[in-house]
């Protein structure tokens, strides 16, 4: 994405350096989660080589690091836009940009080749620490921590400088919550409770509260810019979000803390909170939907065209409306209350709803971020939605929801061998993974995994190509 | 003191599969109740729909009574239950108002 | 602004500050949990062995003692029980258990293993293929209660599988030589696991069963059917 470019702003323009990078680690993302895929049906695929820790690793750290990315873009996108100035330190954010995207690669470089060191502390500074989702070792944690503090002064002082939305305080004071919550994985403890009490901070209350506020201030901007919803609407509505995500989200915490050595209380606090937690986003469903239609309706009535100025952006904003609510919301709550989770905590009921929440929540919204950026890059009033971004929109998301339900059926099928009538014992787990509900079901995950991978060529082809449509061309 | 402080029944097997589609029949009936009361109130339908809406609000507490039953909760939680039940009722009606409201205040 | 009446609800200040509100509410609701948890699930020490207190997390030491899961009376589930039990599921401290040839482990020797064990399923990324304490991939079993795994034990085929004659080397052999071990088409790859390592990870494995997980996972071991090894495809 080099050529010619109409962003007003540099800090446009690095937004879209971000984005681009974080494509390219979704796209890592999903040959990785292929390669585990296989493993699971071809145990010896790549066995000693590649093996199914490290493809699965690196399939949920490019996740986790192609959404930061695509956040932080976000952020550098519309930054000039809230506050109508140029981000005031752009030189240092490009050089923070280069410095992150470098360090990034090595850290994978570093998975890939090197995998695993002794039982030493050398080994959790310099290639990995080994808990889920955040592996990364502390050279990088560290590197993560310096990149995101000169991200958030530039921001902040960008914003103090400029005009002071509403949407940007929530962005400002949700970023400083979301960089503050990763030095709560940064230490080593003997004790794995104690280790994974710390640990939760992170991964719950980002991808439960902080990401959560982040998709309702990125959707509140869409609204306005794609809709054309009024703001004080808009941020009205935002900081209702905020209040029932955080209120519901951050002590929803204690739905994690069921077994792992914490006290009983947390049985109580989990269950009460988890069950609010899908109510934001049934209002954030509805409010999508409403004010899609309100502004459709007045366009109608002045006799306007009522097509939106950006389709495909479109389709993904409302896609994450429903999305959030059937991932996060649906395949949350139906295995979170205590009685149940017993059962079903450490299956792939699990596993189908960690596909179907990051997509539905977070992947649908960052990629309408993706063509409200091209839209920008080009200049162009009204971005229609072309062959491929309906193709890419209809095979990622029937891909993922196929992901989704097959790993459902394997994980019912687990809770009822391996845990209810087998008691969960190392035989237990492998009876329950011979069962032929389990070994097919991993068939139609990875058939669905296709179908997903190439929704994405076609993404990546639109993304790259949209601007070129003749209808598109100004 | 005696008797057991926590009861954690054991749930039975053929329990498993009504209890996982009843929870999510309770979203995915809220979702309905929520979304046809708005629709209304956009007058996308007709008035007439309203009694859809509530059905779906029947169909949802059954849901949760079902459920909170299969997974043995205590009395106190089921009465919780019936309570927030009664509380979700509400909510779309709030919802309509707020922004009713704010479009008073800021459109025009 | 015009002067026409507005009301509250309507007011993006109110909604501001409810938002700040509530969440500095629940932040501080969790912060005051969050100093209750830490003083329950701190380790404890032999002291606390010696006193007879059980610990949600106890001290290292534990490997020097039996463990066995058991049902608690109080309690309506199951949960560890260290050096035998007192007929209603609560640890006696008493009956030990020789660990690698040894159940004098001292308080240092024992934090030194369990250290080691730390920071090896780190380093060996354990959690991406299991979970522990219910967390981690679906790949392969979970080792929350590992220790307590029949299979594992006197009759189990796991340890007859591996030649040796008790549950800890039984469980370092095949840590150091998964490959030559294999329970299932999926095996666990050889990831340069040495002796003292897998020493120190037994011992982890050791200690995280003793960990009070609220009944988790449930039954663990005890139905009969679940503890047969089948030969896998």
């Amino acid at each position: 994405m080099q050529s010619q470019s109409n962003f007003k702003y540099e800090s446009q323009k690095l937004g879209s350096w971000y984005f681009t990078v974080a494509m390219i680690l979704f796209g890592a993302q999903l040959v990785l989660g292929l390669v585990a895929a296989i493993q699971f049906i071809y145990p010896s695929f790549l066995y000693d080589i590649l093996d199914f820790s490290i493809a699965r690793m690196i399939h949920i750290n490019a996740l986790v690091v192609w959404m930061l990315y695509a956040m932080i873009g976000s952020v550098y996108y519309l930054l000039p836009d809230e506050t109508g100035i140029e981000t005031v330190g752009i030189g240092i954010g490009k050089l923070l940009f280069w410095v992150l995207t470098l360090a990034v690669t090595v850290v994978i470089l570093v998975f890939v080749f090197i995998q695993v060191g002794p039982a030493t502390q050398a080994t959790i500074w310099l290639i990995t620490e080994g808990r889920e989702y955040i592996e990364a070792p502390r050279w990088a944690d560290i590197g993560i921590v310096v990149v995101v503090v000169g991200f958030l002064i530039n921001t902040f002082l960008t914003a103090m400088k400029g005009r002071r939305t509403g949407i940007m305080t929530v962005i400002l004071s949700d970023m400083i919550a979301l960089a503050g919550l990763y030095l709560a994985g940064m230490y080593f403890t003997d004790n794995i409770s104690m280790d994974q009490y710390w640990w939760w901070w992170v991964i719950h209350l980002w991808v439960e509260a902080t990401w959560e506020v982040m998709v309702g201030a990125l959707a509140a901007y869409a609204l306005i810019k794609i809709v054309g919803a009024k703001r004080e609407i808009v941020e009205m509505w935002l900081w209702i979000e905020v209040a029932m995500l955080f209120g519901s989200g951050i002590l929803g915490l204690g739905h994690h803390y069921f077994w792992i050595g914490t006290p009983e209380y947390w049985w109580e606090i989990g269950a009460l909170f988890s069950s609010l937690e899908p109510l934001p986003l049934i209002g954030m469903f509805i409010h999508v939907l409403y004010d899609w239609g309100k502004e459709k309706g007045i366009k109608e009535g002045s006799g306007e065209d009522t097509t939106s100025n950006n389709t495909p952006a479109l389709i993904w904003l409302i896609s994450n409306g429903f999305g959030n609510f059937l991932g996060a919301g649906v395949w949350g709550f139906f295995h979170t209350l205590p009685q149940v989770n017993i059962y079903t905590h450490g299956t792939q009921f699990t596993a189908a709803h960690g596909h179907l929440a990051f997509f539905g929540a977070y992947a649908t919204i960052l990629i309408a971020m993706f063509y409200m950026a091209v839209q920008g890059k080009y200049g162009i009033k009204k971005l229609r939605a072309t062959f491929a971004s309906k193709m890419a929109i209809f095979l990622i998301s029937f891909g993922v929801l196929g992901m989704g339900v097959a790993l459902t059926i394997a994980g019912y099928e687990q809770v009822l061998i391996a845990r209810a009538q087998l008691g969960a014992t190392w035989n237990a787990f492998f009876v329950a993974q011979n069962q032929m509900w389990m070994s097919q079901a991993m068939d139609w995950r990875l058939i669905m995994g296709i179908v997903t991978t190439v929704g994405f060529v076609y993404l990546v082809k639109d993304l790259l190509t949209i601007s070129k449509n003749p209808e598109n061309v100004n | 003191m005696s008797g057991p402080l926590y009861v954690r029944p054991i749930i039975e097997l053929n329990d498993f599969l009504p209890i996982f589609v009843s929870a999510s029949l309770i979203l995915i009936f809220g979702a309905f109740y929520a979304g046809i009361v708005t629709l209304v109130k956009m007058q996308k339908l007709k008035k007439l729909y309203m009694f859809l809406a509530y059905f779906f609000w029947i169909l949802q507490i059954y849901c949760t009574y079902f459920l909170t039953m299969k997974i043995h909760s205590q009395p106190f939680t089921v009465k919780a239950m019936m309570i927030a039940m009664f509380a979700y009722l509400m909510v779309p009606h709030i919802y309509y108002y707020l922004i009713t409201k704010s479009e008073e205040r800021y459109e025009k | 602004m015009s002067r026409k009446k507005v009301s509250v609800w309507s007011d993006n200040r109110f909604w501001q500050r409810s938002a700040i509100w509530v969440t500095g509410f629940a932040s501080l609701l969790l912060i005051w949990l969050t100093f209750d948890t830490m003083g329950q699930i701190s380790m404890g020490n032999q002291k606390d062995i010696d006193n007879h207190i059980t610990k949600r997390v106890p001290s290292a030491t534990v490997i020097n003692y039996e463990v066995e899961y058991n049902m608690n009376q109080n309690r309506g589930h199951e949960v560890p029980v260290i050096g035998g039990d007192d007929g209603k599921g609560n640890s006696l401290f008493k009956v030990k258990e020789k660990f690698f040839g040894r159940d004098d482990y001292t308080q240092k020797e024992a934090n030194a293993l369990l250290h080691l064990g730390k920071l090896a399923s780190q380093a060996k990324n354990c959690m991406d293929c299991h979970t522990l304490l219910g967390n981690g991939a679906y790949y392969a079993p979970d080792l929350t209660k590992a220790w307590l795994d029949p299979a594992w034990g006197k009759n189990g085929p796991m340890q007859a599988m591996t030649g040796k004659n008790t549950k800890e080397e039984a469980m370092a052999e095949f840590l150091q030589h998964p490959g030559k071990y294999p329970t299932h088409a999926r095996m666990m790859p050889n990831l340069g696991i040495t002796p003292k390592e897998a020493i120190g990870l037994v011992a982890f494995l050791k200690h995280m069963s003793t960990i009070d997980t609220n009944g988790f996972p449930r039954g663990f071991g005890k139905i009969k059917e679940g503890v047969v090894y089948a030969k896998s495809k």
